[in-house]
């Protein structure tokens, strides 16, 4: 169950008063004073010439989150756990983790998730397929 | 204990052409990351994914719509009918980017979690303070941030919300 559905309404405004970029909006969002009175959020719309522009970044590489969680085996130990094995797979295929969920993204944008043994991809030619990790089969999901 | 909470976020609300318009904020509890990655790869313009706790994420897209087609593509995509209906009752749609509190200031949950960024073509316009907010809430957690000119945007405000919930045992 959600939000903030059967909220009772305690205030509506617009940004409060004295901020000026997103990075204060978000702090005052995310700023745990809830006693915070209703008569102090002023009203005022941060205007465009009050926001400092946010430097355009180029796209990063996703967070590798997870990555140093793959348990490993002993060295030459090729017997690596289902669990590890998924993940290894995700990784040789430069995918990367979702946080710490486990959905994986490639660099493309494709999909990849995981059910049991299972990775889920989506193909170039655009078939969503589902290849078993411990037998290397695959099968096509959806053309 | 009170079971009263405080919280704050933002709105829907745009202001398009001095007609109301929204943004799509979706709320998914109980459900699957893979399944809230699917729909916001397929949702045009710029979306982002946040958990808000375990097992329940929030969806914001910041393409500009009507609100029967808002509400509409929430009924088709979230699971919380309960934010859908009073939403459309409100006229305004409300996420928490906040953490939930007691009055005297302890934490019930923290604040919301960006997990990842979306970014799909579109000449659809897309809602500028919305966009600009998630820039910033995706430098800060280190994620990809899209460019705003690659974007027909609407020079919008954002609404915030400072508003009273309930915990979820008394829900």
């Amino acid at each position: 169950m959600s939000l903030e559905g059967d909220a009772i309404d305690r205030a509506r405004s617009a940004i409060p008063g004295g901020l000026e970029t997103y990075e204060d909006i978000l702090d005052w969002l995310q700023n745990s004073d809830f006693g915070q009175a209703p008569d102090d959020i002023l009203e005022g719309i941060a205007e465009d010439e009050a926001v400092e522009p946010i430097a355009e970044a180029e796209p990063t590489t996703p967070t590798q989150i997870g990555f140093d969680r793959i348990p490993t085996g002993p060295e030459g130990d090729t017997e690596l756990t289902p669990q590890a094995d998924r993940y290894q797979a995700a990784r040789d295929a430069k995918f990367t983790q979702l946080g710490d969920t486990q959905v994986w993204r490639g660099a493309d944008g494709v999909i990849i998730g995981s059910r049991e043994n299972v990775v889920i991809f989506e193909r170039p030619d655009g078939a969503i397929v589902g290849r078993n990790i411990n037998t290397g089969t695959e099968r096509v999901i959806t053309e | 204990m009170s079971q009263t909470l405080l919280a704050k976020g933002i709105t829907s609300a745009v202001d398009a052409g001095g007609k109301r318009a929204h943004v799509l904020f979706v709320d998914y509890d109980e459900s699957k990351i893979f399944d809230v990655d699917t729909v916001a790869n397929e949702l045009a313009g710029v979306s982002m994914i946040s958990r808000s706790s375990p097992g329940s994420y929030h969806l914001i897209n910041t393409t500009v719509r009507s609100k029967v087609r808002t509400e509409s593509l929430m009924y088709m995509l979230g699971n919380d009918n309960n934010h859908n209906r009073i939403g459309y009752d409100r006229n305004r749609w409300t996420l928490r980017l906040g953490p939930k509190g007691f009055e005297g200031g302890d934490i019930y949950k923290n604040s919301p979690e960006p997990l990842a960024v979306y970014v799909n073509d579109t000449d659809r316009e897309q809602s500028e303070a919305h966009l600009r907010l998630i820039q910033s809430a995706a430098k800060r957690a280190g994620l990809f941030r899209p460019r705003l000119e690659a974007f027909n945007l609407l020079a919008s405000s954002l609404e915030v919300e400072q508003y009273g919930t309930i915990t979820d045992e008394a829900k």
